[in-house]
């Protein structure tokens, strides 16, 4: 529902406005059409909403879990350095270094662009770390592993949180359509219709009363 | 008969150094790591940290470093020719891991000063040898300097290199060269002799050791039970292939743990009869060995203190010491409760 057009004081400036019945269809015409794209706006910012709150409980929680993982692997490298010196980790971490390979795939939802990241899983099995195994203590290991799972999680959460920005931003570009549409446009279309339709009735009267007038 | 009578005093005069349980009591009563670093520099470790204003946690772990390196260094030379034979075995696993750093460095372009503060040269390969291999452009250099040095592990390098240029990585040379140091350590082994024979139990005790690691690292991964043939080092002493094939047929690590809960391999570790149903994972249970095979350096050390058996057990007890002292610097560094350090530490 459009608010009824309104004041009086925006309707006096539409003097711009040729008061014809052409410019009335016209303007009526732009009314019903503007209405239809407030009603689309608001169901796209209905589905942006729920599609942000949806990704924000799962952003949330990734937060609190990639906090806990990495305390973890902290903790557990903290060990492995206790144990095996910082020179057997970093020993280990040579044979271990490797590129992580990403692909950033844009994807399109409602009509919003936004870019993913698509990467093969980081966790590897304790033999594709490419140091020898037999030797390599489990302090080590279960460090590296620990670690691996948190840039696992962390390439995870870019995308989650890139598109959670990208919603957000594109929330508050629909808003401020709808609000462009629901408090400027509208009501200007309406007063710009009102303004018509009296002028026309006003010209209307006077054509009657010049009638009259020359008829008696 | 190699005469032990000026080393052995030697080295009792460094064990008579190494930390006392009251020390550790003071290290457990400190607040912070610069108490425990400053501690350090008033004892053998200080002559590794240079100024104390600016020591901290990095120059503490590395003053313990080098003073590990040093000290086999110093037993090293001052060996007799017949003892060295025996301290080149028993030191020689860290010329492995010197050998695998150098690799490790090469895979990856590393200069040689970035991979020399990793090493820890004990005195069979010295530091100007280990230096001059990581100066060598690749691994194929390193393993042609090798060879022309004498050394099996070139060739072993050599021939790994057709594998290596396939799959890229150097895990299977790494493998090679620890099976190649364990068969060889036996090959010059002599179990008649008794000083050999002390040094064949430490031996045969690591080789348990990773073969009971490797077990249970396929129980847990199930997908390297593939290679678990050739994971496994032979030579071993109470976990034979037999028992390694049926752990790692097992479902989980507890079941896995009962499997190993047998005499001979408690008597072996030293582990309790109840202490394998409270380990819950690899770690604690690598610790656990690790801790069996020092107290069984210990015991041959006190059975017979005037053989190589009192080098090995002194030589334990020091890797201890530095463990114990890598642990109580990070522990405080982390905040770790003190009830937790005095855990984690072996005294």
């Amino acid at each position: 529902m459009t608010p009824d057009p309104e004041p009086l004081t925006l309707c006096l400036i539409m003097e711009t406005v040729s008061p014809t019945r052409m410019n009335l269809l016209i303007k009526k015409n732009q009314i019903g059409v503007a209405d239809e794209g407030l009603s689309l706006l608001r169901s796209k910012r209905e589905a942006l909403v729920k599609e942000f709150f949806a990704i924000m409980d799962a952003v949330v929680s990734a937060r609190d879990k990639l906090r806990a993982d990495m305390q973890d692997a902290m903790n557990r490298l903290t060990v492995a350095i206790a144990m095996d010196g910082k020179e057997k980790i970093a020993s280990a971490s040579f044979a271990a270094k490797r590129d992580i390979l990403i692909d950033i795939v844009e994807k399109n939802i409602w009509g919003t662009k936004f870019s993913e990241i698509e990467y093969k899983r980081v966790i590897r099995s304790p033999d594709a770390r490419g140091y020898g195994l037999v030797a390599t203590s489990t302090f080590i290991e279960d460090s590296a592993s620990a670690f691996e799972k948190v840039v696992d999680l962390i390439l995870k959460m870019v995308s989650e949180e890139n598109r959670l920005k990208i919603i957000g931003e594109e929330i508050k570009k629909v808003t401020r359509r709808i609000n462009a549409l629901n408090e400027i446009i509208i009501p200007k279309l309406k007063c710009e219709v009102q303004y018509i339709r009296n002028t026309l009735s006003e010209r209307e009267r006077e054509d009657l009363f010049r009638l009259k007038r020359l008829k008696s | 008969m190699p005469d032990y009578s000026y080393i052995n005093a030697r080295v009792r005069g460094m064990k008579g150094r190494l930390f006392k349980p009251a020390d550790y009591e003071e290290l457990f009563l400190m607040k912070d790591p610069a108490s425990v670093i400053q501690f350090l520099f008033n004892s053998v470790y200080g002559r590794f940290i240079g100024s104390i204003e600016k020591a901290d946690i990095n120059a503490g772990e590395e003053a313990l470093r080098r003073d590990l390196s040093d000290t086999f260094k110093k037993i090293y030379e001052m060996a007799d020719k017949r003892i060295k034979y025996l301290l080149a075995i028993l030191l020689g696993r860290w010329d492995v891991y010197n050998i695998k750093t150098i690799l490790r460095g090469k895979h990856i372009n590393k200069v040689s000063e970035d991979i020399m503060p990793l090493l820890i040269p004990t005195g069979v390969f010295s530091e100007p040898l280990l230096k001059e291999l990581t100066l060598r452009e690749d691994i194929r250099d390193v393993g042609v300097l090798l060879s022309t040095w004498g050394s099996p592990y070139g060739h072993l390098i050599l021939e790994g290199m057709e594998g290596y240029k396939k799959s890229g990585d150097i895990s299977a040379i790494e493998l090679r060269l620890e099976k190649f140091y364990f068969d060889d350590s036996f090959k010059k082994l002599s179990k008649k002799k008794k000083s050999g024979y002390y040094v064949y139990k430490v031996l045969t005790s690591q080789i348990d050791m990773l073969n009971i690691i490797t077990a249970l690292r396929i129980v847990k991964e199930k997908d390297l039970a593939i290679y678990a043939d050739g994971y496994f080092i032979d030579n071993g002493e109470m976990f034979t292939k037999e028992l390694y094939q049926m752990v790692i047929n097992e479902k989980g690590i507890m079941d896995a743990l009962s499997l190993l809960n047998t005499i001979p391999l408690r008597k072996q570790f030293k582990i309790k009869k109840d202490e394998l149903s409270i380990i819950s994972d690899l770690p604690e249970m690598e610790r656990r060995l690790e801790i069996g095979i020092l107290n069984r350096a210990i015991a041959l050390s006190l059975s017979d203190p005037l053989d190589i058996s009192l080098i090995i057990g002194f030589i334990w007890r020091k890797i201890n010491e530095v463990i114990n002292l890598r642990l109580i610097l990070r522990g405080k560094w982390a905040e770790v409760p003190d009830e937790r350090l005095r855990k984690m530490v072996v005294i």
